[in-house]
């Protein structure tokens, strides 16, 4: 580990670490300021939602039966953590994990950058701390706002469940994480190595998807990380599914080892 | 640290199927300024690239002071200051920002010397790198090579973008560096700048090591080319006589001649002053002067045609 490394790569992503926390905390704020007023005409809108197309709910990261809108932790569940918290910060780790090898072949910088006395894994492992700093730092921010948000709008969250919401975030984040530094880790643009990670998330949430609507493909719910992702059952305070998370961790530390070792070995061609 | 700053082996690398550079066999000593030169496409970056470990050989090896540069690169480059033939940086970052994290990777960078590269090389600290002009650029990278004042200097080119002023200031730091011991690689198409404080050069080819010499021997082996206009048809016999000059082409019956003048020059001039000479052209030392040197006649005059 280089923290030489860390701090720059902490210091590079310091602003849109900064305005994806915001963004996403405000996105939180917003959100829950409506809560009041749905609270009180929800069972209305409960039954509207449940009028829709199963389909399209479950593309919107929302399983039919458990559209509840009454209490704080289902409401925000189905208006923030079911698809867009995971999409904006997917999007945020995509990039930045893209970045970590592809951009400095990409922009010609990996030649002054390896001729530092350390090894490639270090250096690439001081990146992916700085990372894992920034995840956190997201992840927190979001928490912290909802856990401050809920007493304001007359609402209940225990700390229990904030906690667990945000391990689950966290983990959901750190297999993404995984997966873009792998994908960086043999590109050479910076753009390509998002794109195919992009694919990669894409393909796994429509396969969740896929499994939730039809019996026959009920079996792709295993090539997802979204199985896993259950930020309601955390909101809940109903228990996560630990051998879950425990696979999105692997997912995320596992594509980081590949990824320093394929890094460790390729030719850094400008 | 008893080893050879450089010593290839049978050093090879292609790319799929291409040629980068086959079988190099080279050392440089301690204390040495060694030429590289080759003109652009040779295979210079090449070679640099599998010094600085970014590029694994496909066969053969390259050590620096015993290690190899490919299994134990980072331990390399402790030894090793370093600037790339195309000099790209981190634009977000101030000059002295930029210099602060590259040393923040070793112990003991000396700031007082590199205070004196600074100022030396007039470099911009206080602005952003993207706000720098390509010369500045390659001054920030001159000073975070030599800053931490390595025993081995692998430059690539290092004097592209820089006015003529700051080229011989370069030239006279690294003439400095190694009268205290150090080692300088310095790869460059340029011949006039290799000349001027290299010790030994390699020439390189097409990806192969054409040859390893001290700078006297480059400078008796190289034929420059000259080429004489006359008002009449002239009897070239008489100029081919001459040792070391040779005939390379001629035109126009013997109006028109292409010389190759690697010695003898003074002779030549007085049997040129007896013929009517209406023009002549004698060209500077450069590269292709000594790749005409190196090569047969013939088939240096095959490869000038066929390109």
């Amino acid at each position: 580990m280089s923290w030489t490394m860390t701090r720059k790569a902490l210091w590079d992503l310091r602003w849109s670490t900064f305005w994806y926390a915001i963004g996403l905390a405000l996105y939180i704020v917003l959100l829950a300021a409506f809560y009041p007023t749905f609270r009180d005409v929800g069972t209305q809108f409960e039954e509207i939602i449940r009028s829709y197309p199963e389909a399209f709910l479950r593309a919107f990261g929302i399983e039919p039966g458990a559209a509840t809108l009454t209490s704080f932790s289902g409401f925000m569940h189905t208006e923030v953590f079911s698809f867009i918290w995971p999409l904006v910060a997917a999007i945020f780790v995509i990039m930045s994990g893209a970045a970590t090898v592809a951009q400095e072949v990409e922009r010609g910088t990996a030649e002054l950058w390896l001729s530092v006395p350390a090894s490639r894994p270090r250096l690439l492992a001081g990146k992916l701390l700085a990372l894992l700093v920034d995840i956190v730092v997201v992840v927190l921010v979001s928490v912290l706002t909802l856990l401050v948000a809920a007493p304001v709008v007359d609402a209940e969250l225990s700390l229990g469940a904030a906690l667990q919401l945000g391990v689950v975030l966290l983990d959901f984040l750190i297999a993404i994480a995984g997966l873009s530094v792998l994908f960086s880790s043999f590109s050479s643009e910076r753009g390509r190595a998002a794109a195919m990670a992009a694919a990669v998330v894409l393909a796994m949430y429509l396969a969740w998807v896929i499994a939730g609507l039809s019996e026959r493909f009920e079996w792709l719910r295993y090539l997802s990380i979204f199985t896993a992702y259950r930020p309601r059952e955390a909101l809940e305070g109903s228990g996560v599914s630990w051998a879950g998370l425990f696979a999105l961790l692997a997912i995320g530390i596992g594509s980081a080892l590949a990824a320093l070792a394929i890094f460790r070995r390729r030719d850094i061609l400008a | 640290m008893d080893n050879l700053p450089i010593q290839v082996e049978g050093l090879t690398r292609f790319y799929g199927r291409n040629r980068g550079v086959e079988d190099l066999a080279f050392t440089v000593e301690r204390g040495e300024i060694f030429g590289f030169l080759g003109p652009n496409g040779a295979g210079k970056t090449t070679t640099i690239r599998l010094l600085m470990g970014l590029i694994r050989p496909t066969r053969g090896s390259a050590r620096i002071f015993g290690l190899d540069c490919w299994q134990d690169a980072a331990s390399v480059k402790r030894h090793v200051g370093y600037v790339p033939g195309d000099v790209r940086l981190y634009e977000g970052m101030t000059g002295a920002q930029f210099l602060d994290f590259l040393a923040g990777f070793r112990r003991g960078v000396d700031p007082a010397r590199r205070r004196m590269l600074v100022e030396r090389f007039e470099v911009e600290l206080s602005r952003q790198i993207k706000h720098l002009s390509r010369g500045n650029r390659q001054k920030l990278a001159l000073v975070q090579a030599l800053m931490h004042d390595p025993p081995l200097l692998l430059l690539d080119e290092p004097s592209s973008g820089l006015d003529p002023l700051m080229q011989s200031e370069l030239l006279a730091l690294l003439r400095e560096e190694r009268n205290r011991g150090k080692t300088v690689f310095l790869s460059s198409h340029l011949l006039h700048e290799v000349e001027r404080v290299a010790d030994r050069v390699g020439i390189i080819r097409d990806g192969l090591l054409v040859a390893v010499a001290t700078i006297d021997e480059l400078k008796r082996q190289r034929t420059r080319r000259m080429e004489v206009t006359f008002s009449v048809p002239v009897d070239l016999a008489q100029l081919a006589g001459i040792a070391g000059v040779q005939v390379l082409q001629s035109r126009e019956e013997g109006r028109w001649v292409e010389l190759g003048v690697s010695d003898g020059l003074p002779v030549l001039l007085r049997r040129l002053s007896e013929l009517p000479v209406v023009d002549l052209v004698y060209a500077p030392p450069d590269l292709d002067s000594v790749f005409l040197g190196y090569y047969q006649r013939q088939e240096a005059i095959a490869g000038e045609r066929a390109r």
